[in-house]
């Protein structure tokens, strides 16, 4: 058994050297990288620090260390449409606004994005001109990572984009067609995002679902950046997708919230937050009782952190609101009530009420058919007759 | 006039009825503290309590309980001491028998009473069988499915049991989509399972108080008593 996971891993480990020979080769080695890292403020150390993050955030064994620091210094020239539909771009906006950005942040922002629409310099028929540019000269080589959703009522005209005016839908069949990957990053891209909530006016859906394609969906609200920059280093490493369960990557979402949170002891410990900012807030207890949803979502945020490490949601003191779950707003709500204030579907009732309407109408009935049974039996037996047998003398 | 003694549960099924019992009382109370805390422990130290995981240790051994006491309450559907699907077909006379019993309940006239002899009534198996297969199984299937994320190799004793819960809790999300509504399901079967439980007591009593042929000895001692037709 030990032997052949030894011949495996070395099967794989001269799989992946012979990928990335294959990659340098293609794309040059990065010149320029360690020395932007460094102007970033982020020194090689820190550098393979991270490699060696990220390597374990990817399920992978220590010796991958050096290959995911040399596939991060290729990623960069990797060619990439960063395309938006209906969203508020919240997702470009964690990684680009971040105070600290993480190497996860930068490579992103380093990354060779031939068309990006929050943050390329031309605007209009020259922004259009560039993508259709990069579409001719990298067919069927670049990635392509959606954010947002995309409006399917009225043929999709709830959403139309650029110079041209294009709809959503047009434009994201149009790119998606030739990419070599497509990424589908954020809640919208992912399930459809708020704006697909009940009762959905415009129609919006995944790009899954819009497009009928089996992309990788990367779901969050925002997205963690290390589980899209994993995500590409997977590919650059063994040149597929990584393996994904109902569409969205294992080694991120492999796990639930509730079994890596920080604060699962007080939760087995019975020790809850009953309100804000109480004692047991301030002692840092388990927040199931405010509406964390972490047990009913998958998730890796308290893993690789967010922003490298600092914080997570749950760290940081509020339950998890469920945002890498399908529906979520619609499901997890109401966001800061336990899991059990939930109303049902269609009758806007918690289960707990149901339950004692229930308990109660067969109380009721109960004891009417007590009470009618009594006069009844009482009756009958006046007539000389017991309920029980029939043609039987009496006692 | 005369009684006749008849044998309706043997040993195995009453160890099984009070089983459950036992074991749905500890789930329903535990499964209550699970979806809202009602009590809250604040000894400040996490090492001196442990309420939450003892909390569903209890509800994971009942589930445990329930899901053994479902196998042999379908061992004896079909050889049991009285085979139970003989209380359920053949189709149509038993329907016709749950129907008039039905009847019975609300005119409570004898000539109503359907002739039942040592066997249970048609209403009664039906009831248990809806119950039972329906919500038990689904109980037990949503149940998996909640409890598969935490289950992994490293802690099943059973080489591949962590594959057993995914692929049962597999079929919870077929029937319910995601783990939010299963979770919901399984709150509002719980529900139901309890307004049966108090149904089925209140019915029960009602026979003993009705018909007075010792019904509620059934369960203590497996037998009840029949009169005698002259």
């Amino acid at each position: 058994m030990k032997e052949k996971l030894e011949k495996e891993l070395k099967d794989l480990i001269k799989k992946c050297d012979a990928r990335l020979d294959e990659l340098e080769r293609e794309y040059g080695r990065q010149s320029g990288f360690i020395e932007w890292l460094q102007f970033r403020g982020i020194s090689r150390r820190s550098f393979l620090k991270w490699s060696a993050i990220m390597s374990a955030t990817l399920m992978l064994p220590p010796v991958f260390t050096k290959r995911v620091a040399r596939a991060a210094e290729i990623a960069p020239r990797i060619p990439v449409i960063w395309l938006h539909f209906a969203e508020c771009t919240g997702c470009t906006e964690s990684i680009l606004r971040s105070a600290n950005p993480t190497i996860a942040d930068i490579i992103l922002d380093y990354l060779s994005l031939e068309y990006h629409d929050t943050v390329m310099a031309p605007s209009g028929e020259f922004a259009e001109k560039s993508l259709y540019d990069a579409m001719k000269k990298y067919k069927g080589k670049y990635i392509c990572i959606c954010e947002g959703s995309i409006p399917t009522n009225n043929n999709g005209n709830y959403l139309r984009i650029g110079s041209k005016a294009v709809t959503g839908l047009e434009r994201a069949k149009e790119v998606v067609k030739d990419a070599l990957a497509v990424i589908s990053i954020g809640h919208c891209a992912s399930y459809g995002g708020p704006q697909s909530a009940y009762p959905n006016p415009t129609g919006s859906k995944s790009i899954n679902e819009a497009l009928g394609i089996n992309s990788v969906i990367i779901p969050g609200c925002p997205y963690n950046s290390s589980s899209l920059v994993g995500t590409v280093l997977y590919f650059l490493l063994f040149g597929k997708l990584p393996p994904t369960k109902g569409g969205r990557p294992v080694f991120a979402y492999g796990k639930r919230i509730h079994d890596t949170c920080p604060r699962r002891a007080h939760f087995d410990a019975g020790e809850f937050v009953r309100t804000w900012g109480d004692e047991a807030a301030k002692k840092g207890f388990c927040l199931y009782k405010v509406g964390c949803k972490g047990p009913l979502t998958y998730n890796n945020c308290n893993v690789p952190g967010w922003n490298e490490d600092i914080s997570s949601p749950i760290r940081s003191g509020h339950g998890c609101i469920g945002c890498s779950e399908k529906a979520f707003w619609d499901k997890m709500a109401p966001l800061e009530k336990p899991i059990e204030a939930r109303t049902l579907p269609g009758i806007e009732a918690v289960a707990d009420h149901v339950g004692w309407a229930l308990v109660g109408v067969a109380f009721a009935g109960m004891g009417i058919h007590a009470v009618y049974s009594h006069f009844k039996s009482k009756s009958i037996n006046n007539q000389g007759e017991k309920p029980c047998c029939k043609n039987e003398e009496n006692e | 006039m005369s009684y006749e003694r008849v044998y309706r549960m043997n040993l195995i099924m009453r160890i099984n009825h009070w089983l459950m019992v036992i074991a749905f009382v500890a789930c329903a109370i535990t499964g209550f503290y699970i979806a809202h805390p009602f009590l809250v422990f604040e000894t400040g130290e996490i090492i001196d309590s442990y309420v939450m995981g003892y909390v569903r240790l209890i509800h994971y051994l009942g589930a445990i309980f329930l899901d053994v006491i479902l196998i042999v309450w379908l061992y004896l559907f079909f050889f049991g001491h009285h085979a139970y699907f003989k209380f359920i077909f053949p189709f149509k006379p038993r329907l016709k028998e749950a129907l008039q019993m039905l009847k019975h309940y609300f005119t409570l006239k004898p000539e109503d009473r359907p002739e039942t002899g040592d066997r249970m009534d048609a209403l009664n198996a039906w009831g248990f069988l809806l119950f039972i297969i329906l919500f038990k199984a689904l109980m037990l299937i949503t149940g998996f499915a909640m409890l598969s994320p935490q289950i992994t190799s490293a802690n099943t004793a059973i080489p591949g049991g962590q594959y057993v819960f995914s692929g049962i809790g597999a079929i919870a999300y077929l029937l319910f989509g995601d783990l939010a509504t299963i979770r919901l399901a399984h709150h509002v079967m719980a529900w139901i399972l309890i307004v049966f439980v108090i149904v089925h007591v209140y019915l029960e009593v009602w026979r003993e108080a009705i018909w007075k042929e010792g019904d509620m000895s059934i369960v203590f001692s497996g037998y009840k008593f029949v009169r005698k037709k002259k």
